[in-house]
């Protein structure tokens, strides 16, 4: 118990872990509706593309983060307006535009002095770098988006299993696929916080893809992906804590063993039950 | 605009890119009506389809849905039911069968509400109709094509459409699956819904049910009940696709088959 409890004695860490549990909730229900709408790619391109958000933040002297969130949700509506506008699939206006922010953010980091424990810290996640004012941001996101998620509940699933008739039925497309491209855009910046914008990706689709292994039900599908979301955020940031690594790196690499148990495990993978001889189990949830 | 029109097509041309996929479209769809729709692949019946509700924009000409056009008539949209042609769906999407129906409501109860006691209830019965009711709760990713078609429709139906558009509903299903679709477009007809039916398999497609037929390839070849439409010449003109006009010309280049308030004039 000493163990859970002391760390939770300085100041930081009950920054760090209130932020934590904020990201790993947010992180699931958004990252849920990323991989049913098989947006994965998007969530990598924008983390990597917020780079130069971060970059601009450090260079004018804004505050990073918020800076950042700011001009990643310009790099979503950018995405969406390229793959709209210029006849190319979403995947290479992904593509284009992601390589050429992250090749700005780059070229913006290298013309400057930047300290390189400040640039670990982004890229790798930092449970130092969460102040006051960040958990303010986060916890403000996070329960806006989660608000939108549930009030357009139906709608959002509506548009993720069927988009054409989402939009013949009446509901505004354009509203639903921007509103989404935007919550996904705030969220990989505010979960970059702890997990950094190279692992952000992790929290964001393993999650989902586990509590996937277990049910075909959305609403368990969803509450799965907060319980291994949280699950890892918490358990990633206290090894982070006790053997000195990133956050990020162990954030992810705890969501990876949940969805590895999670395909050997599951009541739904029978096949793979069979060859690590396990029985074989007929309830499903 | 007459009241006793659903659909209202006037000169309606249709491109995609340099292509002409629908020429000088000029038809009225009476309210009740049930019209199947006949013309091989690529004859621009489901490019028509998605005209109605609005996906496909005009390239010239105009189509009026309930007096409206489809794309600003949001608040009506959920006055129009639609089947799309069957294609493969997410299989790991995780949602049942009965949710699939409920998403037909979401466009009636409008946003920031949630499904009553009335919505269950005609889920309920539009899952009944179409005989899946037993199987609401197994995955959607876990039917047939067949059932899966049969789940559309029960969602179109949910819709309390007053039209509902069915695009190639019977292709790919078994002949005791076909037969119950046909007999669910009577029952829709004695309960006044206005049905567009697509096929492009004459064998497939059982005309006692219609009571008009609408033969289309590019342009409109001929409209007007069964019997007067599906001669051995029309047929010919319809699938051979020879250019128009061929084999019907009148006097005056002009083809009309006239019942009642519809007419269909192709020039």
């Amino acid at each position: 118990m000493h163990l859970l409890l002391d760390p939770l004695h300085y100041a930081f860490m009950q920054n760090a872990f209130i932020g934590t549990v904020a990201i790993g909730i947010l992180c699931a229900v958004i990252g849920s509706f990323v991989v049913l709408l098989r947006l994965a790619f998007i969530g990598e391109g924008l983390a990597h593309g917020s780079l130069a958000g971060l970059a601009i933040g450090y260079l004018l002297n804004w505050d990073l983060y918020l800076t950042a969130n700011f001009y990643t949700i310009g790099l979503a509506l950018l995405i969406g307006f390229v793959h709209e506008k210029a006849k190319v699939t979403l995947d290479t206006a992904i593509g284009i535009i992601f390589s050429t922010s992250m090749a700005l953010g780059i070229a913006l980091i290298s013309s400057m002095k930047f300290y390189t424990t400040d640039l670990t810290g982004y890229l790798f996640g930092s449970v130092l770098a969460i102040t006051p004012f960040d958990l303010r941001i986060i916890l403000g996101a996070s329960i806006l988006i989660l608000l939108i998620i549930i009030l357009f509940f139906k709608e959002f699933v509506f548009y993720a299993f069927d988009p054409e008739m989402a939009e013949v039925a009446g509901l505004s497309r354009g509203f639903l696929h921007y509103s989404m491209l935007i919550m996904i855009a705030i969220t990989v910046v505010v979960a970059s916080q702890t997990v950094g914008i190279i692992l952000v990706t992790a929290l964001l689709i393993i999650p989902a893809a586990s509590a996937q292994q277990w049910t075909r039900s959305l609403k368990s599908l969803l509450l799965l992906a907060i319980f291994f979301g949280l699950a890892s955020a918490v358990i990633g940031l206290y090894i982070s804590y006790y053997f000195n690594v990133a956050s990020g790196a162990s954030i992810a690499i705890t969501a990876a063993v949940v969805f590895l148990l999670s395909l050997i495990f599951s009541r739904e993978r029978q096949p793979l039950r069979r060859s690590f001889g396990l029985k074989e189990t007929t309830k499903k949830l | 605009m007459s009241d006793s029109f659903v659909i209202e097509f006037d000169h309606f041309s249709l491109k995609y890119g340099d292509r002409q996929v629908l020429k000088d479209i000029h038809l009225r769809i009476p309210k009740g009506s049930c019209i199947g729709i006949i013309g091989p692949n690529g004859s621009g019946k489901t490019s028509l389809i998605r005209s109605i509700v609005g996906l496909n924009k005009p390239y010239q000409g105009i189509v009026r849905v309930f007096g409206e056009q489809p794309r600003r008539s949001w608040r009506r949209r959920h006055q129009i039911g639609y089947v799309p042609q069957l294609k493969s769906i997410n299989k790991e999407f995780p949602i049942s069968v009965y949710e699939v129906v409920m998403l037909g409501r979401v466009g009636r109860l409008g946003p920031l509400h949630f499904p009553r006691k009335e919505d269950h209830q005609v889920v309920q019965e539009s899952l009944k109709r179409v005989k899946m009711l037993d199987i609401a709760d197994r995955p959607i990713g876990q039917l047939s094509g067949g059932q899966q078609q049969r789940v559309f429709i029960a969602r179109a139906l949910a819709q309390e459409s007053k039209l509902l558009l069915l695009d190639e509903p019977a292709t790919g299903l078994d002949i005791p699956t076909q037969q119950s679709i046909y007999e669910l477009l009577e029952q829709l007809h004695e309960d006044g819904i206005t049905t567009l039916t697509t096929t492009h398999d004459l064998l497939a497609l059982d005309f006692h049910h219609f009571g008009r037929i609408l033969c289309l390839n590019e342009q409109v070849i001929a409209f007007g009940p069964p019997e007067k439409v599906l001669t051995p010449a029309i047929l010919t003109q319809t699938f051979s696709g020879l250019p128009w006009p061929h084999h019907l010309v009148d006097e005056d280049s002009r083809l009309s088959i006239k019942e009642d308030s519809i007419s269909c004039t192709c020039s």
